[in-house]
């Protein structure tokens, strides 16, 4: 058993020392302990509350739990230590520490939630609940001008919370679910995320630019890569200065450390410096005037960023917003031909 | 002549107070922003103060959302408190909101110049019922000075 836990043949074993399946590092305390423990012999665990390590023969330490049993035979005194490598235990307990910290941190997002949805889910209501109040009111008083503009805002209002919910899922959707890793081209998911958007983009007459996207293939996952392009673009496009002659988006794929960069920059009205963290918590919106929102879309892409264990940044600079995408990839970038 | 003063960022909870004010039968003036911040300018500068909402007693009521992008509700107050406006001006604040959550009732309690919670959607006879509060408390601030 010794030899397996610890890596020798039996050979190399007997009449060594018993440093010789201790860290080098714990030698000199281990060598004190030893020696008073001869002056004291008597059954124990050895010590307790302090992690102990033992050294395998290729050198790696493990963690071990060592029982110490004093043996007289004759007038020679003789120590058996039952050695435990208790390596599986130990990472058991740090997966339960980590999963704890996790849950921790998801009950607080729900805190969280819970508030922001208290304020953004019910305000539409208690509005469609006014207005509905109002119509009822001209119709008993036989007063028709507003009633027709009333149905519609509560017909918008309706259709504004129904979106915010759909965003609400798609945000508990992000965290829990698991998705796929499958190979896809860069290029094409963000010609197809520009092209859901060409209705506003018109609208709002922002000129585009993806000149800058490497025909690459990667291996991640794609759904979140697609959410990702769709929330940063629909910004760009919906917070599009009108003020500006020029309006203009840019999109960038470069190579950065062991993955990839992908930059969402615009010249609309950016963002305040007061809202550059703030715009990544949920419900949280940077314009007043921009109220197609759910202020969730950062939050979200935030979140998709993690889960694919990069991060995002957002920069203003010289009348630019730019978004910063890292993603770390597991496989290099293919260079793709022409399709 | 009383002033009631919404901000609210939605547009059509600003119509709806300004449709229950009309149904009260409550003689005021109404005053509407769509951001704190813009309200922000006006309650800050006193010129800009008396040319927006007249003449002292100050604004009657004011109708603050909680919950607006960049600048919510209670950042307002904070700022126009450290401004010593809401002391200065006796302004009378209602915070007004669709959240019935005790905690943000607590917090608005903690503020002098916020004087009642509503829960949205506002009606006339509410409208009626606060007016004749807010009377009272401007008449008797304008006692003191």
């Amino acid at each position: 058993m010794t030899e397996k836990v610890f890596g020798y043949p039996r050979s190399e074993l007997v009449g060594q020392p018993i440093e010789k399946m201790i860290p080098p590092h714990l030698h000199r305390k281990h060598a004190v302990y030893r020696s008073s423990y001869v002056n004291e012999p008597i059954p124990r665990s050895m010590g307790q509350g302090r992690a102990l390590r033992g050294l395998r023969a290729d050198g790696t330490e493990f963690p071990v739990e060592v029982a110490l049993q004093p043996v007289t035979t004759g007038d020679e005194q003789f120590v058996i230590c039952s050695v435990l490598d208790i390596s599986e235990r130990r990472a058991a307990e740090r997966e339960i520490r980590e999963k704890n910290a996790h849950l921790v941190k998801l009950n607080e997002e729900l805190t969280a939630f819970a508030y922001s949805a208290s304020h953004d889910l019910k305000a539409p209501l208690a509005t469609i609940q006014g207005l509905a109040r109002c119509i009822d009111e001209d119709l008993t008083d036989g007063v028709y001008d507003d009633v027709q503009k009333n149905v519609r805002r509560i017909e918008a209002l309706s259709e504004k919370l129904s979106r915010l919910v759909e965003d609400v899922l798609l945000t508990a959707r992000a965290d829990r679910v698991e998705m796929v890793e499958e190979s896809f081209r860069i290029d094409e998911r963000v010609r197809a995320s520009l092209e859901r958007h060409v209705l506003l983009q018109e609208e709002n007459g922002v000129e585009v630019d993806m000149s800058r996207v490497p025909p690459w293939a990667v291996v991640s996952q794609r759904e979140r890569f697609d959410s990702v392009m769709d929330n940063l673009i629909s910004n760009a496009l919906r917070y599009s200065d009108p003020e500006k002659q020029s309006k203009a988006l840019h999109v960038e794929v470069k190579r950065f450390e062991e993955g990839i960069l992908l930059v969402v920059r615009d010249n609309g009205l950016g963002v305040p410096e007061d809202m550059r963290e703030r715009v990544f918590q949920m419900f949280e919106r940077a314009h007043p005037t921009v109220t197609q929102g759910s202020g969730l879309g950062l939050a979200l892409v935030r979140k998709h960023a993690a889960r694919l264990g990069g991060h995002v940044e957002l920069s203003v600079e010289d009348g630019w917003t730019s978004f910063r995408f890292y993603v770390p990839l597991s496989t290099e970038p293919e260079e793709q031909g022409d399709p | 002549m009383k002033t009631v003063v919404v901000i609210d960022d939605s547009e059509e909870d600003r119509y709806l107070v300004k449709r229950a004010l009309r149904r009260s039968e409550v003689d005021a003036k109404f005053v509407e922003y769509d951001s704190a911040f813009s309200a922000l300018g006006d309650f800050t500068d006193s010129h800009r103060f008396r040319e927006n909402m007249g003449a002292p007693p100050p604004p009657a009521l004011v109708l603050l959302d909680i919950n607006m992008p960049r600048l919510g509700g209670f950042e307002f107050l904070e700022r126009i408190q450290a401004e010593g406006v809401a002391a200065g001006r006796c302004v009378v604040v209602m915070m007004f909101t669709s959240s019935n959550n005790p905690s943000e009732r607590a917090r608005a309690a903690e503020f002098d110049c916020v004087v009642d919670y509503i829960v949205k959607p506002i009606t006339a006879e509410k409208i009626r019922e606060i007016a004749e509060r807010a009377e009272f408390r401007s008449g008797a601030v304008r006692d003191q000075s």
